[in-house]
């Protein structure tokens, strides 16, 4: 007994991948245990003074903010409450160089607004916080009348505003003194304290302005000396320089994905529904780190102080929403054109994208990219330990005071920037340059440049910097080359969670650490679900091949280089299709082919005879590959030498199928149509050796049918039988009639609900081509394909020939 | 096994991944002298041309020696495929086991 044979309704054995597959993630496994050991030993020894020191969250500041707008009497009680933060990189700077100056310090570079509106925005109250609690200013606006009051109020101002500066000022109070007495201004009384002491650079004054015996506007300036600006602006000049190569860079690479994407739509190699659906998810991660961050609160309490920064701030996200979508549209387009002539890597965030999302291929991708992710973001951990001096220049901490810090902290996952890099930048030095290693000089000056033009993150240092980029591309580029793009991608989101996490265990608020521990949940969730994916979900046809491949590889390995000489054997094949149909007065003509693979089995060829006839073959050779590919050499060559010797079609069969057979070990087998063209008789010979039958049209008497001759494939049987199936039809052709020979890749083409092309739909979109020359009936039938597979791609070689009569 | 026939049975896909399993299985029937052999395709849903290549490459030896493969139970889009290659000409195609048995009685070897 024969032991059955079983294979799943997929195309691979899906029993021993499962195993395999899960196998795949010990590396990545490994990586996150060093990267969350690194996190683990260097967050604690971190430069906590750097880190802010928040001691509430967004609700603490809200509280915060409430009690401070009470005791100045405003009532907050039915106000829309907002909160922002703002951080002031200038003092910062300042700080760090000046560690001695205690009234700087008692400036906190952070600082944390809350305001309450009215919502008939009458009244406002917007209260200023320093990280650790203390009051850094207010503003109150209620409406009263006008008027600076009577002069007995005027005593009393000073009083109150000698309160609101020892609220702020605090222990630091003694070393300010007060220049100016009540200035009359617009709001009320304006009293400013500066500083006593000189000081190299920084010369703080503190504004109270008092109305009607209300302290309504407190504030504190920062003002740096000239010479300090400047020294400051010297600094960050490397950083600048990076800047604008990177955005040069970055609108270089939007233009060539704009050609790209042109390019590919002309070629039809551009997947239009999956560039759709690329732009439309980032376009909802765009909304939802819009909606749950800060930029609402942000325009919302401008609007309330001051409307035209309002409309700054809305045409600002405007335009943020508008390029984001663009570019991604773009720049994903391009990535597939690039992925689909070069590249595997787009694969599996092309799967995720699809209906196919639920699939091992993508579960990998996921999982591995964010066990990857602690490795990534311990980097810039390990480099402000080696450089202690450097300034580590946090995420923006208005980020922290936003709706949501979870949706805030996987903003953007598809960010040009990653997907750009390696799905295109990477894409583009590894395939289009020859050489191996100025290929990699290339990647690794354009990674540097995208990675410090994104984040340049230790200021001071510009070796810092360097090295931190430098890791990161590193540890991302390992990541890229094992696994892909969506594996990089799930990374880079899986980096900055931890990096905000870590950010938030950084702050003495509790509310805050809580928060960070949300976002590790995240994490972990989108790691189980990946988990999940690749141990239950079904794989996805070419899944493995696509994910495991070293394609794209800088050291090119031997499959590299079996691919490069392969990308030559399909050069040499196609060059042996004729490149244009001969000309046939009174007929026309048109071919098609696209292989499957690298090789295919598939051919066509037109062979002239003596008074002006002429052999019209399509073959395809059972199997695929090389193999294949050196059997349909071998046909074209007997094909050659047989249609010379003037012999008849059935003849001509007979011989090819001797020869075939005498070499083969009958296991391998050749399919052909052949049809002989008479022009001048117009007629036609037509005989099929165990090919699909072709289509014919007759415009004259509105019918389709399938030239169904009896023939068996060629190569299978030594002779005798082949030359008694063998019959050769004669047909009589007339005016708009249509011949299609074409190979099973057409009729078998599936599409993604396992349906085939087949004969009847063939038929069909033959039948409207009534009207089109050969190269549009060509076109229409193709169109019709590459619709129903609706973004399948052939599995077999597919081939097509067209003749019309004129 | 039937009065000395083997049947093999094939079921699911039968292409470039699975035509090795067929062909080992083939290949031991025919060493173990075992060479009037039934091939029940009734569960068979997919044949590509590596699956057929497998009929032919052993035919012809096993005729030699007075053998032959017979088929039988093939689907309709199954019969297409043999149908098309020419197959119905090479071999001995019938409905169901019992009539491959009947076959084999009155004819062990396809007449050419």
């Amino acid at each position: 007994m024969g032991q059955p044979i079983l294979a799943a309704a997929g195309f691979q054995p899906a029993l021993s991948n499962k195993a395999g597959s899960v196998k795949r993630l010990i590396i990545p496994l490994v990586v996150g245990l060093v990267g969350t050991a690194m996190i683990v030993i260097l967050l604690p020894r971190t430069n906590r003074a750097a880190a802010w020191g928040l001691q509430f969250d967004r609700d603490g500041a809200i509280q915060r903010g409430r009690l401070l707008a009470e005791s100045e009497g405003f009532q907050t009680s039915g106000c829309n409450v907002y909160v922002d933060a703002e951080h002031r990189g200038q003092l910062e700077a300042y700080q760090h160089l000046h560690r001695e100056d205690s009234t700087a310090r008692a400036i906190s570079p952070v600082l944390v607004k809350v305001a309450f509106v009215s919502p008939d925005r009458g009244r406002v109250f917007r209260a200023e916080l320093y990280p650790d609690g203390r009051v850094a200013g207010w503003t109150s606006k209620q409406k009263t009348s006008g008027g600076l009051g009577p002069y007995s109020e005027m005593l009393d101002a000073l009083a109150v505003a000698n309160s609101a500066f020892d609220t702020i000022a605090g222990s630091e109070a003694g070393g300010y003194h007060l220049t100016t007495n009540a200035a009359g201004t617009k709001d009320g009384s304006r009293f400013t304290w500066e500083r006593t002491a000189a000081s190299v650079g920084f010369q703080p004054t503190i504004d109270v302005v008092v109305f009607h015996a209300h302290a309504v506007r407190t504030q504190t300036r920062l003002n740096f000396s000239n010479e300090f600006e400047t020294r400051l602006r010297a600094r960050h000049q490397t950083s600048d320089w990076v800047r604008i190569a990177y955005f040069i860079l970055y609108f270089a690479m939007m233009l060539a994905a704009s050609v790209l994407y042109t390019l590919g739509s002309i070629q039809r190699r551009v997947d239009h529904r999956f560039a759709i659906a690329f732009s439309l998810a980032n376009l909802v991660f765009v909304i939802l780190a819009f909606l749950f961050g800060p930029t609402p609160d942000q325009i919302r309490m401008s609007a309330a102080l001051d409307n035209d920064q309002a409309i700054v701030g809305f045409s600002g996200s405007g335009f943020a929403f508008v390029s984001a979508f663009g570019l991604a549209w773009v720049v994903s387009g391009a990535g597939l054109f690039m992925a689909g002539s070069t590249l595997n890597k787009w694969w599996s965030l092309r799967l995720a994208l699809s209906r196919r999302m639920f699939s091992k291929p993508v579960g990998l991708a996921i999982a591995a990219g964010i066990l990857w992710g602690p490795l990534i973001a311990a980097v810039p951990l390990l480099i402000a330990e080696i450089f202690p001096d450097a300034e580590w220049k946090h995420a923006d901490v208005s980020e922290l005071f936003g709706r949501s810090i979870v949706s805030q902290a996987i903003d953007f996952p598809l960010h040009p920037t990653v997907v750009g890099l390696f799905g295109i930048l990477l894409a583009f030095a590894l395939t289009r340059i020859q050489r191996v290693w100025i290929s990699r000089v290339v990647f690794c000056c354009l990674g540097l440049i995208f990675i410090l033009g994104f984040e340049g993150r230790f200021l001071s240092s510009p070796v810092a910097n360097f090295l931190n980029a430098g890791l990161t591309l590193a540890a991302s580029y390992e990541l890229f080359r094992r696994f892909d793009l969506l594996a990089v991608i799930t990374a880079a989101t899986a980096t900055t969670i931890l990096n905000e996490a870590a950010l938030l265990f950084l702050q003495p608020s509790a509310a805050l650490r809580g928060c960070g521990w949300r976002l590790l949940g995240t994490a972990a969730t989108m790691l189980g679900a990946g988990v999940v994916l690749l141990w239950k979900a079904p794989d996805a046809p070419e899944g493995e091949q696509a994910i495991t491949g070293p394609i794209g590889e800088g050291l090119r390995s031997a499959r590299d280089e079996l691919k490069s000489e392969f990308s030559i054997a399909q050069r040499a094949q196609r060059e042996m299709l004729p490149a244009n149909p001969p000309v046939v007065p009174g007929f026309s003509l048109s071919a098609h082919c696209t292989p499957a693979k690298e090789v295919g089995g598939d051919l066509y060829d037109f062979l002239p005879l003596s008074n002006d006839r002429l052999a019209i073959a399509v073959a395809d050779v059972s199997g695929k590959g090389v193999p294949a590919a050196l059997y349909m050499t071998l046909t074209k060559g007997l094909l050659a030498a047989t249609t010379q010797d003037e012999l008849h079609l059935s003849e001509i069969m007979a011989q090819i199928n001797g020869h075939l057979h005498s070499v083969g070990h009958r296991k391998t087998f050749v399919t052909m149509a052949l049809a002989i063209l008479d022009p001048v008789q117009r007629t036609i010979e037509y005989a099929r050796a165990g090919h699909n039958p072709a289509v014919l049209r007759s415009v004259s008497t509105g019918s389709t049918r399938l030239l169904n001759s009896p023939g068996i494939g060629l190569g299978i049987n030594s002779g005798k039988i082949f030359r008694r199936t063998l019959a050769v039809e004669k047909l009589v052709l007339e005016s708009g009639d249509t011949l299609v020979l074409y190979s099973d890749g057409l009729t078998e083409a599936m599409n993604r609900e396992l349906e085939e092309f087949g004969e009847d739909r063939l038929m069909a979109a033959v039948e409207k081509t009534d009207s089109l020359s050969a190269d549009g009936a060509r076109d229409q039938i193709l169109r019709d394909v590459t619709d129903f597979l609706a973004g399948n791609h052939p599995q077999d070689d597919l081939t097509l020939v067209v003749l019309r009569v004129e | 096994m039937q009065e000395g026939k083997s049947i093999l049975a094939l079921e699911g896909y039968l292409d470039a991944h699975t035509a090795p399993q067929f062909e080992k299985a083939v290949e031991e029937e025919f060493e173990a002298g075992r060479i009037q052999i039934i091939v029940d395709c009734s569960k068979l849903s997919y044949i590509s041309s590596a699956g057929l290549g497998v009929f032919m490459s052993f035919v012809e030896e096993i005729r030699e020696v007075g053998g032959d493969i017979k088929i039988c139970g093939l689907t309709p889009k199954v019969f297409q495929v043999f149908e098309i290659l020419g197959f119905p000409a090479l071999f001995d195609i019938v409905d169901d086991i019992p009539a491959a048995m009947k076959k084999y009685a009155e004819s062990p070897v396809k007449e050419s």
